[in-house]
């Protein structure tokens, strides 16, 4: 995983003592996560993006990261539809990809 | 406790989600005891060999549709209560959900634990419910029996 420059987003819940082993297990899972998405970016493999982004799309938040929502939602827009924007899809794909980078527990 | 008040706090959750199923896991398991599933395709065979009465359903899954599971799921046994848990947010999919039977929709990423745990509640509380109406029917049958055989014995027949 490459470093980033950027500010960290920290997880709301980490300080929850219910959730904070499993975002932890969550964030510690990320650097795997960010490899099948740029394996499938490499392959254009667009229904599997569409998925895995739709995915997270609906997890992120529940383990305090509420920032990924939107961008995972830009993915999965990008692809939808009969004439999808691939070019378009593939900077938000990367752009998701600076974002889970910038995750922590 | 019977098999039947047992089942009723059983739940499978069905996402191939991995993420979602330990979310999921882990805000139901305190209150439920929760049957993760990331297949769904063994999701019918699960609640037919276990008896389970609850389900929670994603929509959008790789190998299978969660609507058409819970067609299924409602063709096999329409008592199975199933609620619906997912990040496809449009009318459709809520619609389709409650015409097919589903309890609820409630919508990914959750933003309220509790409110999950609060469908599940009253879900488990409605097969209880169901369950007592038949455990009070066995009892008023034997009674009836049992009245009968009496009645039968007093009058020497």
């Amino acid at each position: 995983m490459f470093a980033t420059t950027l500010p960290p987003f920290v997880s709301t819940l980490s300080n929850d003592p219910d959730m904070r082993e499993l975002v932890e297990l969550f964030v510690m899972e990320l650097p795997q996560k960010i490899g099948v998405f740029e394996s499938l970016l490499e392959d254009d493999n667009w229904a599997r993006l569409k998925h895995v982004s739709h995915q997270l799309k609906g997890s992120a938040g529940g383990y305090g990261f509420d920032c990924v929502t939107p961008f995972a939602a830009r993915v999965e827009q990008a692809i939808e539809g009969d004439h999808p924007n691939l070019e378009l899809a593939r900077s938000r794909v990367l752009e998701l990809i600076e974002v889970l980078r910038r995750l922590r527990a | 406790m019977s098999k039947l008040l047992h089942t009723s706090r059983t739940v499978l959750h069905v996402d191939d989600d991995p993420d979602m199923l330990q979310l999921v896991s882990s805000y139901l398991s305190k209150k439920f005891d929760v049957h993760s599933i990331s297949d769904p395709t063994k999701a019918v065979d699960h609640l037919a060999r276990t008896g389970c009465r609850l389900a929670i359903l994603d929509i959008q899954m790789e190998k299978h549709n969660g609507l058409d599971l819970l067609r299924t799921i409602k063709r096999l046994d329409g008592g199975i209560l199933v609620v619906m848990l997912t990040g496809v947010v449009s009318l459709e999919s809520v619609l389709v959900s409650m015409r097919e039977g589903a309890e609820a929709c409630l919508f990914k990423p959750l933003k309220n634990p509790d409110e999950l745990l609060k469908t599940m509640e009253e879900c488990a509380d409605k097969v209880a419910r169901w369950h007592r109406s038949v455990n009070e029917l066995l009892v008023r049958r034997a009674a009836e029996s049992s009245n009968a055989e009496l009645a039968l014995s007093l009058t020497g027949h």
